[in-house]
């Protein structure tokens, strides 16, 4: 990790490249979790035999 | 395989393999970003933007891997009509289109340092950005047609017309003289990789396999149960319009 930010402008283009990646898999990842944990509970409150 | 493709069976067996799928790739994305950030070496040449592509290549692979999955399932769709081909290629379309957009951000980011330019129209970033647009096409029919049948076959049509995309992306650094290096992994004669960058590449790429299996799953689940609580409001509506009417009176159809 040290040499990430040893090599000069370097560290900060794969920093970069790291971070834009972490956004968008978590953004998917909060985006998929919300929107099944919120058809799990409609559909709970629908009684559709959901377990 | 068309076992599985049975929605109910489907809705088991994935409640099973889901927490399964989600903890084995967090495992494995830990164990990858190890690898890449803090474990592999600099590379002698390119210094540490080397570690760039253990985030870009994985994206740029599970972003044809994606496309080639939603035109299967198309086909599945289209020749075989099982419920679930068509479930399973619309929730791949959003993961797909993620992984081809970060795979041009990080290529772009990559590039900058070592072409000196943040973009070429280059072959394969070309195609590429040509995947990006079919993913946004795929999905914006699927939004814009309210017939779910309407829908379904006019995004299998193009899901199969863009398919042919994929051999132009792969062999697009064989085919024409691109700025882009050719392939150095999935080679006929072998990675021409090191071990030390190899390792890395590939738990990467098996992290983001997994993350697109959970997200998949997740997404598929999620799917199945919009469309079970639609069919429940179509159902309370149409008993309620029966209850509505005064007894005897004729019913529609």
């Amino acid at each position: 990790m040290g040499s990430l930010f040893e090599s000069g402008s370097y560290g900060a283009y794969v920093l970069s490249a790291y971070g834009l990646s972490a956004i968008g898999l978590i953004a998917l990842v909060v985006l998929s979790w919300r929107a099944y944990r919120s058809a799990m509970a409609r559909a709970r409150t629908r009684n559709l035999g959901i377990s | 395989m068309f076992g599985f493709a049975n929605p109910e069976r489907f809705w088991r067996l994935s409640a099973i393999l889901l927490p399964w799928a989600w903890a084995a790739a967090g495992i494995a994305l830990a164990v990858g970003l190890y690898l890449g950030l803090l474990s592999s070496p600099d590379d002698y040449q390119q210094g540490a933007t080397v570690r760039i592509m253990y985030v870009h290549v994985p994206a740029m692979w599970m972003a044809m891997a994606c496309y080639a999955f939603i035109a299967a399932a198309s086909l599945v769709s289209l020749i075989w009509r099982h419920a679930l081909a068509d479930v399973a290629a619309r929730c791949a379309a959003p993961i797909g289109a993620v992984f081809t957009a970060l795979g041009l951000a990080t290529g772009s980011i990559w590039g900058k340092p070592m072409w000196g330019t943040w973009w070429a129209w280059d072959a394969r970033l070309t195609s590429v950005l040509v995947l990006l647009f079919l993913y946004l096409g795929y999905m914006g029919i699927w939004a814009a047609i309210e017939d779910r049948t309407k829908a379904a076959r006019a995004a299998t049509i193009l899901a199969l017309l863009g398919a042919v995309n994929l051999p132009i992306i792969k062999f697009s650094v064989d085919w024409w003289n691109t700025l882009h290096q050719g392939s150095s992994v999935i080679r006929l004669d072998g990675p021409a990789l090191h071990a030390s960058f190899l390792y890395p590449l590939l738990t990467m790429g098996g992290a983001y396999g997994l993350l697109f299996l959970a997200l998949l799953l997740t997404r598929m689940r999620t799917e199945i149960l919009n469309q079970r609580i639609w069919a429940d409001q179509r159902r309370r509506a149409a008993n309620e319009e029966l209850r509505a009417q005064p007894e005897g009176a004729p019913t529609n159809g």
